[in-house]
């Protein structure tokens, strides 16, 4: 078991008891995951999902297990596992890659030396196969032993994977060869191998030791690519359980008491005061403020609750103290429904394979049938042992999958580096894979086709007062307050007018506005009510700008000095550059366009218009658990889903669709439940992304066509005795460069912005 | 559901199948067989197949 260094990992509360999350290594293919699976579902009051794709395992327990005892079983089967922390992830992946890349290069010299030696025949000085013979000793055992290790594994489930046919190709090769030294008489100094394309069958000093190191070398570089190119990314568990909130402030006996949320009970009442975390779901009894729940509901602006208001736990509040009464914990709380909601999207994706283990469940028997049948074959016709055994081995070299483990690994890698440059971070081949497939792509409003920031969209004046006057009075004493609609017209005056005057006697009426004296004017700022309950008259005009506002979805600031309203602020999350533009180039590509979002319908239509997105494919004022739902609704009418988002709120979305794709900026959770993670501000990358899997995908099948070709052609051949190995070594490192290079060409790859 | 150790043995059994198969047929074309890849692409260098060692490796 390896141990972690990072922070203790907080248990997630579900119905059925706490949920826990184990980094699993070791797994080779889909049925570890499901050995595993069935081994901690044994146990009494234990219900285990574990996923191939994230090498997770997410257990439910009830019961006094201990998360040690949880390990000792996945250990019992053949496999590591640790308890999924928020830094033991990437620190584990950096250790094995680490390992992977130490591995590799000592093997790729001792490799290297052996392939001259059995390919250059002027090379081959007196003596020459038993420095071959040490030189390959250690890539063979040493270097190969993940492979051996993962393939032994294999065979005690019964399951045959590319890493069966490697270290059976391996071993046939090494084990072979060593004793042709030994006993075929291959081992006689002065001993020398002349190239030729063809050979009849090999004989008992028939050495293949170059293809054993060979391939042990080419297998592990395509694992190190692999590895590199698995972008180093959190756990969407763990960013849940850090959005929580640790302690709550209860109220007992009139007293404030902090004591740690799991302890909190329904029914009683918490204190929460400014920027601190809403401990858990309940209804507000004391206090008013401005809530940030954007994180958990996607609300662009912050909400304004008072007495009687619903708060959602994990929100953050902004402004006022609040005393709220807890209506739901534990496990009945929105995050925690959300937690469930992201398990079960991420349990069902673990279901899908890697294309290479599918190919390798048929592939690898057929090898192995074919292999037996050449010695069955050339033995019954009369052949010696040893060339007939010698034929079979060639069999089993040549099928070793060099160009197969690189086809994709190498276009991923390259893609994966384009990718980075034009701002789409790739999680995974498969994520790729399924970006390529991709038929209808589910937008989520707030942060990914608007900036998920409150910005002044528009001021309109009363007669007599301009835009800048307007600006400066409001803005500076807007300066003063920490609500996020006054932050954006503080903003906003700050950048037009530059320095601005002091503000004297400055107040703020918590949830409607705030005052302050400005150039010897008495200045108000806020909502209407109450600006026209501070005796202020406000126009028709005003008024109007305020119910414009009002319907698209926005929130309406209006200030007045000298017993009048002067002007209107409409506040809002404004749409990014460059959306349009990529909702055009997403239809172009063939995808149905929809808008998801929590906001209501008003702000979401109103967006929408403007991305050229009709009014029909706007889903509004939908939970996370609708948004989740929506993804699947389409998947069952039978598109293949793209979900980009950025919330928690989108988490559950994010891990149901087909491709979750999450921008940087959102938060940990998004991006932990999505396969791609979008660096770039601009909308345009999620076009960008498509078009470059479906770019890599067209290069994974031309490269993984010609690895199948070269095997269909070059299996019978050696099964016939037509093909010496050592041509058939030429070719197999050829077709491996011949992949890599077609791979290179991602490199060059160039989004088009205008056409498809 | 098959255990795995059952499909282990199930895939072993399919080999024994398979090479007694394949040895029957070699047994009955090997003449052929044999004769044929002697004089195959690149034969002549290799025309003492199954009497002396050849084939990548020939002591000199």
């Amino acid at each position: 078991m390896t141990t972690s260094a990072g922070p203790k990992p907080t248990p997630l509360l579900t119905d059925s008891g706490e949920l826990l999350e184990f980094a699993i290594s070791g797994m080779t293919c889909a049925s570890c995951a499901a050995r595993i699976e069935r081994q901690l579902n044994r146990l009494d009051g234990v219900t285990a999902t574990v996923s191939y794709a994230t090498e997770r395992a997410y257990v439910t327990r009830s019961g006094g297990r201990r998360p040690a005892d949880l390990i000792s079983v996945i250990e019992t089967a053949g496999y590591t596992a640790e308890l999924a922390g928020a830094a033991a992830p990437a620190t584990g992946d950096d250790q094995a890659t680490r390992k992977l890349g130490r591995r590799l290069a000592a093997c790729a010299p001792l490799a290297a030396g052996t392939i001259v030696l059995a390919m250059v025949p002027a090379a081959q000085f007196a003596g020459w196969q038993w420095v071959s013979l040490l030189l390959a000793a250690p890539v063979a055992i040493w270097g190969a032993w993940p492979l051996h290790a993962a393939a032994w594994r294999g065979l005690g489930h019964g399951a045959a994977t590319m890493d069966t046919l490697v270290s059976l190709g391996v071993a046939a090769s090494f084990g072979w060869s060593v004793y042709a030294l030994l006993f075929g008489g291959a081992g006689n100094v002065g001993m020398r191998m002349p190239f030729a394309i063809t050979f009849g069958l090999a004989s008992g000093q028939s050495i293949y030791l170059e293809a054993a190191a060979g391939v042990t070398t080419a297998v592990l570089a395509g694992r190190y690519l692999e590895a590199r190119a698995k972008a180093r990314s959190g756990s969407a568990l763990t960013s849940l359980a850090a959005l929580a909130a640790k302690d709550v402030r209860v109220l007992r006996c009139g007293a404030e008491q902090t004591i740690p949320v799991d302890a909190l009970r329904a029914g009683e009442e918490f204190v929460v005061r400014p920027g601190e975390k809403i401990a858990t779901d309940g209804v507000i009894t004391g206090g008013a403020s401005a809530i940030d729940a954007a994180m958990v509901t996607g609300e662009s602006v912050p909400q304004e609750v008072t007495i009687g208001g619903e708060v959602t736990g994990g929100t953050m509040n902004l402004t006022g103290r609040l005393v709220v009464r807890a209506t739901r914990v534990g496990a009945d709380t929105t995050l925690a429904h959300i937690t469930r909601l992201v398990t079960e999207a991420l349990a069902s994706k673990a279901r899908s394979q890697r294309l290479a283990d599918r190919v390798a469940g048929v592939f690898v028997p057929c090898v192995i049938g074919l292999a037996v049948v050449t010695l069955g074959f050339w033995l019954g016709s009369g052949l010696p042992a040893a060339s007939a055994w010698s034929a079979s081995v060639a069999v089993l070299v040549v099928a070793c999958p060099c160009a197969l483990g690189l086809a994709t690994p190498t276009a991923l890698m390259a893609a994966l580096g384009r990718g980075a440059e034009l701002g789409v971070l790739i999680r995974s081949a498969q994520s790729l894979e399924t970006a390529g497939r991709i038929s209808a792509m589910v937008l989520d409003k707030t942060g990914t086709l608007t900036t998920g920031t409150m910005t002044v969209l528009q001021i309109t004046t009363s007669a007599g007062c301009d835009e800048a006057t307007a600006l400066r009075y409001a803005g500076t004493v807007e300066a003063a307050s920490e609500h996020p609609a006054g932050q954006a017209i503080a903003i906003e005056a700050a950048r037009r007018c530059g320095q601005l005057p002091v503000v004297t006697q400055f107040a703020s009426v918590a949830g409607s506005g705030v005052r302050g004296v400005v150039d010897g004017d008495l200045v108000i700022v806020g909502r209407e009510g109450f600006v026209a309950e501070s005796g202020l008259v406000v126009p028709g005009e005003l008024s109007a700008a305020v119910a414009r506002a009002g319907s698209a979805g926005r929130t309406a600031v209006l200030a007045g000095w000298d017993g009048q309203a002067r002007a209107v602020f409409t506040v809002g999350d404004a749409p990014r550059a460059g959306g349009a533009a990529a909702v055009s180039r997403l239809r172009r590509l063939g995808l149905i366009v929809y808008v998801v979002t929590g906001d209501s319908r008003e702000a979401a239509v109103s967006v929408a218009e403007k991305l050229g997105i009709a009014a029909g494919n706007v889903i509004d004022s939908t939970q996370p658990a609708a948004k989740a739902k929506v993804v699947r609704e389409l998947q069952e009418a039978g598109y293949r889903v793209a979900m980009a988002g950025d919330g928690v709120n989108d988490a559950a979305a994010l891990a149901a669709a087909d491709l979750g794709m999450a921008m940087a900026s959102g938060t940990d959770a998004a991006i932990g439940a999505s396969d791609i993670t979008l660096t770039s501000a601009d909308p345009g990358v999620i076009a960008d992304a498509i078009q470059l899997a479906r770019a890599t995908l067209a290069i994974i099948r031309i490269n993984l066509s010609w690895a199948f070709g070269y095997n269909v052609i070059a299996i019978p051949l050696a099964a016939l005795g037509y093909l010496n190995p050592l041509f058939a070594g030429i070719a197999m490192s050829g077709s491996s460069l011949i992949v890599v290079s077609n791979s290179l060409l991602l490199r060059r790859f160039r989004p088009r912005r205008t056409g498809t | 559901m098959v255990s795995p150790a059952a499909r282990l043995l199930a895939f072993l059994l399919l080999l024994a199948v398979m090479f007694t198969g394949a040895y029957a047929v070699g047994a009955h074309l090997g003449p052929i067989a044999v004769t044929h890849s002697q004089q195959g692409p690149g034969g002549s260098q290799n025309m003492q197949m199954g009497h002396m060692p050849m084939g990548r490796g020939s002591a000199r």
